[in-house]
């Protein structure tokens, strides 16, 4: 019996303490990434707390304890629409309001990837304020949640090719927003002549 | 080679995981879960309730006794009886509808052209919504239309389609009128006049229901279906009793509001109202999904085989695709078309006997040329076309939509005349609303000829997002309504924090 197998017995069985050592600091980051971690503790613990009295309502053979708490997660952040744009949409601006932003040919050997990641936050985050919610969800819960199509159909009540096709257009929405992206680079190909 | 995926993956991946006051906080609440304490799980959020006091300030014994005994009375019965049943016909009595205030102001634009009509403004439209559907809507006259909403206020479940709006004045008032207690729809509303409508629905989430109303929505009958047929998912009603359409085999384990391909599906006909329904089962391994049925004989049905790996879902590309020529009595099978698959949710529409329409889905791997899509994955490139038959639906011929749809997604595709069709989606054509920036724009296209020519319909948004909505209510069009080949209605896609819903039209 794998970790998962045993979280599934333990929820069927009502082990609510083994699901929750499990799974909690992964729900709390992926919902910290999303509003921030002022709001994270407390919906991070409305999550489990939402999840133990709805425990009876869960069916294993709907999908996963894993994913069954990340679609709670992401109910509980769906609330909270307008904190994670304004969180958004703050990422977003500081690419505006940045002077000098490093050339590419800076990063071509750099080894600090969160360099790199703090300069690109800023695209990312405004490509992210464009997306609906549908299409955030999915690709977060596969960006971030490392969920598969199942899982994610599982998470958020949809049908698999629903959760297939909405991350295939998140994908694609993504990058439309985010332009030419070379990836050897790892920097806008705009930058690189800036 | 990386890609967006991995990009996304970097985004804010310094996020700290929980300290030891996160854990705390979350053992804090799930000890108040556990223990059952009214208000428990309002600890995280830091909120206090203030205690009821009685008059005076004291509780008796007595007093205490009594309320511990009629909360535990409550308790057993909803544990003990479960949710309640319907044994027989429900009628309820007629209530008025509540206009409910206008919130956008119109879009000035030139007669005749598209623009934002008017929008349903109310604490309860789409409040909450955790689905993704939009408001499913009815118009069975150009001045007539209907919308079944979701007013679920779940955290962790489906939207429930619980809620339901008329307009009489061609979508620019909307009032809103009570649905029967218990009730959830299942299907969209079928209206064979203005008045007469009818549609599928559950008895407190579990039974499943016909429901009739013959005065636009002021009163319901509600009956129990026969154990035969279960959750009726799509329903055409050619007058105020005889109606067509598509139902699971059974109503057990049904969820409201949970998209799932059903597997199991039957025809069913009722010509007395839903008291009686003649059912007819398809083919093994045909997930029947959409029926169109214009007139009493012949039928063109589309879905998916059922045959899937569950890994990865049904199979998009290949479709199931039956007519019938004795009212679906029988149904005869023919080649799904080459070139694109059913998508996720097929949709079928027959102008007339000869001529019908469905919404065909392309997927392929890589890049699209050098616009959008991503560089690598399977399926990374998805949109789709319209396909059209002019032999009853057995051969189809794919309809390329204007260039200037690069990558439409449509959801919907309504067909008033042999000739007219208009479909409606969203398509990764970025726009600006004010100051929201949004990655899609809702596309309207129509055809004049049968899909060999399309137009790009134009239509005016707002200067900036009306109070109530979101930027993502633009985004896309969830259903569009024409009575007529020159009205139409179409609504949008709202969601959480939006508390209206872009409506629009071309007539009025």
């Amino acid at each position: 019996m794998d970790g998962n197998q045993a979280t599934e017995a333990a929820a069927a069985l009502g082990d609510f303490d083994a699901v929750f050592r499990e799974h909690f600091a992964p729900v709390y980051r992926f919902i910290a990434r999303r509003v921030g971690t002022a709001l994270a503790e407390d919906l991070a613990a409305e999550v489990f707390a939402t999840a133990y009295r709805r425990r009876a309502a869960y069916q294993p053979g709907l999908g996963s304890a894993r994913s069954w708490l990340y679609g709670i997660a992401t109910n509980v952040v769906r609330k909270q629409w307008r904190d994670e744009q304004q969180l958004l949409e703050l990422d977003s601006r500081l690419a505006r309001d940045s002077i000098g932003l490093p050339p590419a040919a800076q990063f071509a050997d750099a080894a600090d990837e969160r360099v790199i990641a703090a300069t690109l936050a800023p695209r990312i985050a405004g490509a992210l304020a464009a997306l609906n919610r549908d299409q955030r969800d999915v690709l977060l819960l596969h960006a971030w949640a490392d969920l598969s199509h199942e899982e994610i159909a599982a998470a958020l009540g949809i049908a698999q090719g629903t959760a297939r096709s909405r991350l295939s257009r998140a994908r694609a929405a993504l990058r439309a927003q985010l332009g030419e992206f070379d990836f050897d680079q790892w920097t806008f190909k705009e930058q690189g002549h800036a | 080679m990386p890609d967006e995926i991995d990009l996304l993956r970097r985004f804010r991946a310094d996020t700290p995981g929980p300290d030891d006051a996160a854990w705390s906080r979350a053992r804090t609440a799930l000890a108040g879960a556990r223990a059952g304490e009214p208000g428990a799980l309002d600890v995280p959020r830091r909120r206090r309730w203030s205690r009821w006091r009685p008059p005076g300030g004291r509780v008796t014994i007595v007093t205490a006794a009594a309320i511990v005994a009629a909360a535990a009375t409550v308790l057993i019965i909803n544990v003990v009886q479960g949710p309640p049943t319907l044994t027989g016909r429900l009628t309820t009595s007629w209530e008025p509808a509540r206009l409910l205030p206008s919130g956008a102001h119109p879009v000035r634009a030139p007669s005749g052209t598209w623009r934002l009509m008017s929008d349903l403004v109310t604490r309860g439209w789409q409040e909450n919504t955790a689905g993704p559907e939009p408001g499913r809507l009815t118009c069975p006259t150009a001045t007539t239309c209907y919308v079944e909403g979701d007013n679920s206020t779940s955290s962790s479940g489906s939207p429930d389609w619980n809620s339901f709006y008329a307009s009489t004045d061609g979508a620019q008032s909307w009032s809103v009128l009570p649905v029967p207690k218990g009730i959830t729809f299942t299907s969209a509303l079928s209206c064979a006049s203005a008045a007469d409508c009818a549609a599928g629905g559950l008895y407190y989430g579990h039974q499943p229901v016909y429901l009739s109303t013959a005065n636009g929505g002021h009163s319901w009958t509600v009956r129990p279906l026969p154990a035969d047929v279960g959750q009726i998912m799509n329903l055409d009603c050619v007058t105020a009793t005889t109606c067509h359409g598509l139902a699971s085999a059974t109503g057990d384990a049904m969820s409201p509001g949970f998209q799932m391909l059903f597997s199991d599906v039957h025809f069913v006909v009722t010509s007395d109202g839903g008291r009686r329904f003649t059912v007819v089962p398809f083919g093994k391994g045909e997930s029947i999904q959409n029926v169109s049925c214009p007139t009493a004989s012949h039928c063109v049905a589309v879905g998916l085989s059922d045959n899937n790996d569950p890994r990865t879902g049904p199979d998009l590309d290949h479709g199931v695709l039956l007519t019938s020529d004795d009212g679906g009595m029988t149904w005869r099978q023919h080649t799904w078309p080459s070139g694109y698959g059913p998508g996720v949710f097929p949709s079928v529409t027959c102008a007339d006997a000869s001529h019908c329409a469905m919404i065909g889905f392309i997927e392929r791997n890589g890049r699209e040329g050098n616009q959008v899509g991503y560089s690598q994955g399977k399926d990374a490139v998805q949109y789709t076309v319209i396909a059209f038959s002019s032999d009853g639906g057995v051969t189809w011929t794919a309809s390329t939509l204007p260039r200037t749809m690069p990558y439409p997604m449509m959801d919907t595709l309504t067909c008033p005349t042999s000739q007219t069709c208009y479909a409606a989606g969203g398509d990764l054509i970025a726009q600006r609303i004010g100051k929201a920036e949004n990655a899609e724009s809702s596309v309207v296209a129509v055809t004049q000829d049968a899909g060999r020519t399309w137009q790009r319909v134009s239509f005016a948004v707002p200067a900036k997002v009306p109070g109530g909505m979101q930027g993502d209510s633009f985004m896309e069009i969830g259903q569009i309504q024409c009575p007529s080949a020159d009205a139409c209605v179409a609504i949008g896609v709202s969601d959480q924090g939006s508390t209206s819903t872009p409506i629009y039209t071309n007539h009025g």
